[in-house]
């Protein structure tokens, strides 16, 4: 991208326009492009990523062809009730999420086959109360916070023992209040949404000490407005997620200095393409174009469909299927 | 892609596959599914030897990369030989000290294989390259609370170890925060060297520098109790809310706030 900001650049302010032509650019991108190749193991998250992001914007019905995307994640759904990254691929709880949060969206829940899904999944759990992404075993509270997310979505929690995915999330807090990939692993802020999230959705974040939680989560704003994921690392866009829902989480969102974190946002846009990058000058893509605008939505910015922080979900779309 | 998937769908297990796999990870390393089907190949036909040289190479190239890292803890598993898994570790962290795949691969292989001996050793020389490292800093406490424990002998061994550092500069999160979690394991009563330290360094020029001696000693005055500490802590609050650390000027607002709830 060329730097063609020069010191006298005005702030434009929010650019959603732009955004919403950058996803549905992507959305209906060319297979000649590198980078769809590279991210087509992950083709679901993306989907997701630029959905969420659209319904956001409140410019969800500037999608066409709702029910192909339907069809398409639905083909994500393997023999062993999983969903894979896009077809043919081995399912893993990652991309099962997403199909899920896509499906939402795109009113195609109910062709999912609910029961091996849910099988599939409670399969996963191990006996610490951890979550194996797939059959090969890593574990990973991004996993948890995965099949808890999912089977809260649809209405099936009871499949797993909630109270052992409670006990495994609280052994991976650290002395510093906040939450790693495992017991003992070092503290970071998506890894921490992950648990609190999860806490969250059992409602059971009153099983943890949140005010030593929250001063390392509003720690991670930077002198420059923005957030980081752990101590001394630098500022980038998709913390404004990671951290300001696990702050709305516990109830603490008014610790963070929400005018200077917009700001920063702000400067993280692309003016020329649309779309946001993880920091300012550098280029945009829709990860970090989805959490910006979630984000922002989370600061209170006007113009923005409410998201909910437990599920990265619009509470429009939640309230479809009466959650 | 379809070509990769014919084989895997045909659950063809040969050397012709391994080479099918090859080109799909080459053109794209976090193709998972192909990772998973070579491991399904090794177990059939060998040579776990040659896929460590193979998957360093894709680790040393893709170091953020989730699904070349699992498949390095898969094959150091396969071999049940970590001779030189912490060396490679090592060397990727020369690179990057704070890759977070690396570290915890690092502390899975440390607890599989119990390679304890010389970790505290790397953690310390890794603080004397960057004692900000907050990844090094983390490891510590990972070792300790692993092998011996936080005995009364080593809290107050670290104690010292983390106020050395600090005098290597005062504004150092992670060592602060190491601190703090020395006295959460156990107690700034059992402990009351850590605010003895913290009240002497007040008269140095970290009194006027150094937020984070403020917010330790916030943490320790809220501890105890006591109704004057509680005053000084309200007045440490207003310090850090004021210009030492304006940037997080509404925690410190309610935390002001709640200090005075405990007194009135």
């Amino acid at each position: 991208k060329i730097m063609s900001e020069t010191e006298d650049q005005q702030l434009e302010g929010f650019v959603g326009d732009l955004h919403r032509d950058f996803i549905l650019k992507k959305a209906i991108e060319k297979k000649e492009r590198f980078e769809y190749w590279a991210t087509q193991h992950m083709r679901v998250s993306g989907i997701y990523w630029g959905m969420t992001a659209l319904d956001t914007l409140n410019h969800l019905s500037d999608m066409e062809d709702l029910s192909k995307v339907a069809q398409f994640v639905l083909s994500c759904q393997n023999e062993d009730g999983g969903f894979g990254g896009n077809v043919g691929l081995d399912s893993h709880l990652l991309y099962t999420l997403s199909a899920i949060q896509v499906l939402y969206m795109v009113d195609g829940v109910d062709g999912i086959n609910l029961d091996g899904l849910v099988e599939w999944v409670a399969s996963l759990q191990n006996d610490d109360g951890s979550f194996s992404g797939d059959k090969w075993g890593e574990t990973d509270t991004r996993f948890s916070y995965c099949a808890v997310s999912s089977l809260s979505l649809l209405k099936r929690i009871d499949a797993i023992n909630t109270e052992k995915a409670i006990d495994f999330i609280l052994r991976c807090q650290n002395f510093d209040g906040a939450f790693g990939v495992n017991p003992g692993a070092e503290s970071h802020a998506g890894q921490t949404f992950c648990c609190i999230g999860t806490l969250a959705i059992l409602d059971a974040t009153d099983q943890i000490d949140v005010d030593n939680l929250g001063w390392w989560l509003s720690e991670r704003q930077v002198n420059d407005g923005g957030l980081n994921g752990r101590p001394e690392k630098l500022a980038d866009v998709c913390y404004s997620w990671w951290v300001l829902s696990s702050l709305a989480c516990i109830g603490k969102l008014h610790w963070i200095d929400k005018q200077k974190l917009i700001d920063w946002i702000h400067k993280c846009q692309d003016y020329e393409t649309g779309g946001i990058s993880d920091k300012p000058q550098n280029v945009s893509d829709i990860y970090h174009t989805c959490f910006g605008i979630t984000g922002l939505s989370l600061l209170g910015e006007e113009g923005f469909a409410q998201v909910n922080p437990k599920y990265c979900m619009t509470n429009n779309t939640l309230a479809k299927y009466g959650l | 892609m379809n070509y990769l998937r014919a084989f895997f769908l045909s659950k063809e297990l040969t050397p012709r596959a391994l080479i099918v796999t090859e080109e799909a990870v080459s053109f794209n390393p976090a193709n998972y599914t192909a990772w998973y089907y070579r491991r399904l190949i090794r177990n059939e036909v060998g040579g776990w030897d040659e896929e460590l040289e193979i998957i360093q190479d894709f680790v040393s190239e893709n170091a953020k990369n989730y699904q070349v890292w699992f498949h390095y803890r898969c094959v150091i598993e396969a071999l049940n030989d970590p001779t030189d898994c912490l060396n490679f570790i090592a060397e990727m962290l020369e690179k990057d000290a704070k890759n977070y795949h690396a570290w915890t691969i690092r502390q899975w292989a440390l607890k599989f294989f119990g390679l304890w001996d010389n970790e505290l050793e790397y953690v310390d020389k890794l603080l004397n390259l960057d004692v900000r490292n907050n990844s090094a800093w983390n490891q510590r406490f990972f070792v300790i609370e692993s092998t011996t424990g936080y005995t009364n002998e080593v809290l107050k061994a670290e104690i010292i170890y983390t106020q050395e550092k600090l005098k290597r500069g005062s504004n150092n999160t992670s060592a602060w925060n190491y601190l703090r979690g020395l006295a959460k394991v156990s107690s700034y009563n059992e402990l009351p060297e850590i605010e003895e330290f913290c009240v002497e360094k007040l008269e140095s020029t970290w009194g006027i520098t150094c937020g984070q001696l403020y917010v330790t000693l916030i943490d320790i005055y809220t501890k105890s109790g006591d109704h004057e500490k509680l005053a000084t802590a309200i007045e440490y609050c207003e310090k850090l809310q004021s210009g030492l650390d304006d940037i997080h000027k509404k925690y410190w607002i309610y935390r002001k706030t709640t200090l005075e709830k405990l007194i009135a």
